[in-house]
């Protein structure tokens, strides 16, 4: 089967004097049409980055070098800006981090609305976007009211749940959410993962979810990928990863995460995260991997290699890729 | 008698006007009381969201912040009713990390500079070499001296600052430490080490800690007694792992249910019912929880349900 | 975001952090070469002055209207007096207005905005009255009343006179420097580290406010030698000195341009205008420390 997206090799640098930093590096991934795939990583893992790739969203001092993002068969990245913007938001809807603190707040939510409709349909008309508005906040569990209020007026939820509608107000077959439940409540967050469940369920959007909150993949996606220092270090099923990680990186971090119910000792990472603008040689997990094995991990940079139908790991540990 | 506790809250209220013209009142904290013991180190854990009021409470057990009512006991006596020189010892023996690692810091100076002045506290008093001091605390909180000192708090990581602030915070040999959700802002492999070090400060130095926190998870890892806030209501105390595993109270329940398990075997069935109600401070009469409460009743409406003791708990609910 | 974060975190050489030292000064080139320029501008004002007798300034020192030449290098006004020593008084004395109504405003204006955002409460309602009103009312129009109804008014008092005017935005700049300086966490944190009130305003503080008023200091400064040229244009100024203002004054009121007497105007207006841009660059220089983002990378 075809993947709705297919991430190729993909590369971005962020170039500031004399630092060349690689913060998306050689990533390869492929999302299929209907499931929810989630990317996993801690801070400056680079997933913020790959997500801003994907719809050519990158200024400078940041640059895409390298790579293909294909969608529908073709090459986002070969696009024009023109031909891009009929994508975005139209087959590829972006809800970037903090975004419910990006509505306007001088206008009234439907008016914001219809702005987003009108850049995008020139001849779309109000009633239109009225009628599929009202549709859409049932979805989404806002009553119909809220089209007449301004931002200040509702909660963090039903901000985050007026950008999820304003992202599906055009049905894309793509949306991409970028910690899309982080500073919410903990009741209000699991309100918006139910809801994220349901659009996928109902009207079969694929969705790309992005958060270092291990919890909400566990609960939400089917499939996730795990991202270290720019690059993926394993992909497989949500049940997979949890239950029988493959690479350290992804074991430790799901050890390290408190659970109700269990009290023994968490252990955590040793180490700091790498310095990306000068990186270790090697694995670039290595300094802080209790499995290394020397001689191999220190010199040899592993590759994302399957293992198996749907799984991928980057280790050297992990048979499957004897060939090198 | 009150001589047993650390800190105790008793009945303390605060209300704040905003707005010039329509001045809206919000109760931030309402008639809240619990108490910390003395005779063995604990963590006591306040959980609660945003609009809680934990926040305030912390500011006011700190002293930033006068209550209108009630009153913050410590060893007995009430806070604001300390001389100076009471007032210098209390800021000795409670102390605090907040919740951001990278505001806490004057980015103008070195990570030092916080540290030598929290040092002076004491050696005012005992003639001792302030920078052997100062490299004691870093190495109890597993910092090695040469990586932190005269750093700038940019030159270092999220973690290591939340660990030089935690240095900083037992300089002057605190009996207590108000910890305001000081692991929320960290990656989550880096909240375990952070974690275990309260743990560990607790068994080997005794220093109890008020653990300020939304994330349950957290708060069941290193507790040992919790009390549950709702729009500046207790709603529930109790030892923690009784609370967590067995909650009472319906919001406790709600709160509970809500927490992800990360778990993909374990995800939820039921739906929760959308979206919550605005966030209405108002004074209004009755349970806070009214609107949102599955079990509510005609008399919830009335008066808000007092504080009740059943065992070694408290709940404020009329089902019980 | 966060890998730029991560990025600063490792890049020693430019950090964002508000002022630590004078470090930052010194390496911005903006600050240093208009500087430089002024300093420059100064100096040579003061070489004129040591250079020419005292004499040449007086009425009937030369014969009047002469172009300039070798002997007379900017020309003789119309009362025969050099022209170039004129100019390097007036140098001199505008930047002395400038300098003692900058201290004054900046000073003043930075004590009573840091009460009124410190303090909140009354006094923060009382003082932000205050300045609010000295910020809404035309302060040009106020000038002028005012120094017309002072007959004579000396260098010093001018200086003085525009400083009443100069204080109250410095005061609405560091009033709201206070008020988010004081909420933030280190400031809670110094507090419980033993730190005692002054010691906070004067250690914690005052570094990150410092900026903002060396700011402020440049822009009263320019403001007041282009207020004082304004006054003194419509011929309010100190008329027993020289200042830029009333170099001016004098061509204006002949008919100068008119004239063709070239010499006569464009100094003063050529020096107010070197003076501006040096100025106005200085302070693009500081804008710049002060708020990294406006730099462009």
């Amino acid at each position: 089967m075809r993947p709705l997206l297919k991430v190729e090799e993909l590369t971005t640098i962020y170039e500031t004097g004399n630092q060349r930093i690689k913060a998306v590096n050689n990533v390869n991934l492929e999302v299929f049409e209907g499931e929810i795939f989630g990317i996993a990583g801690e801070s400056a893992c680079g997933k913020t980055t790959l997500a801003n790739s994907i719809l050519k969203m990158i200024k400078p001092p940041g640059k895409i070098v390298s790579g293909k993002i294909i969608f529908e068969g073709i090459d986002l990245l070969s696009l024009s800006d023109d031909e891009l913007r009929k994508i975005r938001w139209q087959k590829i809807a972006y809800i970037p981090q903090a975004s419910m603190n990006a509505l306007n707040p001088v206008l009234r939510i439907f008016d914001q609305l219809f702005d987003v409709v009108k850049a995008h349909k020139k001849d779309a008309s109000k009633e239109e976007v009225l009628k599929r508005a009202k549709e859409l906040f049932a979805s989404v569990g806002l009553p119909a009211n809220v089209l007449k209020m301004y931002p200040h007026e509702l909660s963090g939820g039903m901000r985050q749940r007026v950008i999820i509608a304003m992202s599906l107000i055009l049905n894309p077959r793509l949306l991409i959410a970028d910690e899309p439940t982080t500073a919410l409540d903990v009741v209000v967050q699991r309100g918006i993962i139910q809801l994220l469940k349901e659009i996928n369920k109902k009207f079969g959007t694929t969705i790309l979810l992005i958060t270092h909150d291990m919890a909400v993949h566990a609960q939400l996606v089917d499939r996730l990928a795990i991202m270290y220092a720019g690059k993926i270090v394993e992909i497989g099923s949500v049940f997979d990863v949890f239950k029988k990680p493959l690479h350290p990186y992804t074991e430790l971090l799901i050890d390290s995460i408190p659970r109700i119910g269990e009290k023994k000792r968490l252990t955590g990472i040793m180490g700091l995260p790498p310095d990306l603008g000068n990186p270790p040689p090697g694995c670039v997990f290595h300094p802080r991997c209790p499995f290394k094995v020397s001689g191999k991990c220190e010199v040899v940079e592993p590759s994302l290699k399957q293992v198996s139908k749907n799984r991928w790991v980057a280790c050297h540990l992990i048979k499957g890729e004897e060939s090198e | 008698m009150s001589n047993l506790n650390l800190l105790e809250l008793k009945d303390v209220t605060k209300t704040f006007t905003s707005g010039f013209l329509f001045k809206k009142k919000i109760v931030a904290v309402d008639n809240v009381s619990f108490s910390i013991p003395r005779e063995k180190a604990s963590i006591f854990v306040l959980a609660g969201e945003s609009g809680s009021g934990k926040s305030t409470i912390a500011r006011i057990i700190l002293g930033f912040i006068r209550p209108d009512k009630g009153e913050v006991l410590y060893r007995g006596r009430n806070i604001f009713s300390f001389d100076s020189k009471e007032f210098t010892l209390y800021r000795k023996e409670v102390q605090a990390v907040f919740q951001d690692p990278y505001s806490s810091f004057n980015p103008v100076y070195p990570v030092d500079h916080i540290l030598s002045i929290t040092a002076k506290m004491i050696s005012r008093d005992e003639n001792k070499d302030i920078d052997k001091t100062i490299d004691e605390a870093l190495i109890s909180v597993g910092l090695r001296p040469s990586e932190v000192r005269n750093k700038y708090p940019y030159q270092l990581s999220g973690g290591q600052k939340q660990r030089v602030l935690f240095a900083r915070a037992l300089l002057p040999r605190p009996k207590l430490i108000i910890a305001d959700e000081p692991v929320s802002m960290l990656d989550a492999s880096l909240r375990a080490e952070i974690l275990n070090l309260m743990l560990d400060l607790k068994t080997k130095l005794g220093i109890s800690f008020l653990y300020i926190t939304h994330d349950l998870s957290t708060a069941n890892y290193v507790g040992d007694y919790i009390a549950v806030l709702y729009k500046g209501s207790l709603v529930e105390m109790g030892p923690i792992d009784k609370v967590i595993s067995d909650p009472l109270h319906p919001y406790t329940k709600l709160l509970m249910s809500s927490v992800p398990v990360p778990d993909p075997l374990k995800r939820w069935e039921e739906r929760i019912s959308t979206p919550e109600t605005e966030a209405f401070h108002g004074t209004t009469s009755g349970c806070k929880f009214y609107d949102r409460c599955p079990f509510r009743k005609d008399e919830c409406k009335k008066d808000s349900p007092p504080l009740k003791s059943i065992g070694d708990r408290f709940i404020a609910c009329y089902l019980y | 975001m966060e890998v730029i974060n991560a990025m600063r975190n490792n890049n020693t050489q430019r950090h964002r952090t508000i002022i630590r030292s004078s470090i930052p000064f010194s390496r911005n080139k903006k600050i240093i070469f208009s500087s430089l320029a002024y300093v420059l501008f100064l100096l040579f004002s003061y070489i004129i002055l040591i250079t020419f007798p005292p004499n040449s300034r007086g009425i009937g020192y030369a014969p009047p209207l002469l172009p300039p030449s070798l002997q007379h290098p900017l020309g003789t006004d119309t009362l025969g007096r050099e022209i170039l020593v004129l100019l390097g008084d007036a140098i001199l004395n505008s930047s002395k207005i400038g300098l003692i109504a900058a201290t004054i405003g900046t000073l003043a204006g930075s004590i009573i905005g840091f009460l009124s955002g410190y303090y909140g409460g009354k006094t923060d309602y009382v003082l932000r009255l205050f300045t609010d009103v000295f910020l809404a009312v035309p302060s040009l129009l106020f000038l002028v009343l005012i120094s017309s109804l002072v007959r004579t008014v000396s260098v010093e008092g001018m200086g003085l006179l525009i400083a009443l005017f100069s204080w109250s935005w410095p005061a609405r700049q560091v009033r709201a420097q206070a008020l988010s300086l004081k909420e933030r966490d280190f400031i809670y944190l110094s507090a419980l580290s033993g730190e005692s009130k002054i010691e906070i305003i004067f250690r914690e503080m005052m570094p990150h406010m410092i900026p903002w008023m060396t700011a402020n200091f440049v822009n009263a400064f320019i403001s007041a030698i282009l207020t004082e040229a304004g006054l003194s244009i419509l011929g309010l100024g100190p008329q027993t000195e020289m200042t830029l203002g009333i170099l001016l004054w004098w061509p204006l009121n002949n008919a100068a341009i008119y004239r063709g007497l070239w010499w006569w105007w464009a100094p003063p207006v050529l020096a107010l205008l070197y003076l501006f841009f040096t100025l106005y660059m200085l302070q693009l220089g500081i804008t710049e420390i002060i708020n990294p983002r406006s730099k462009v990378v």
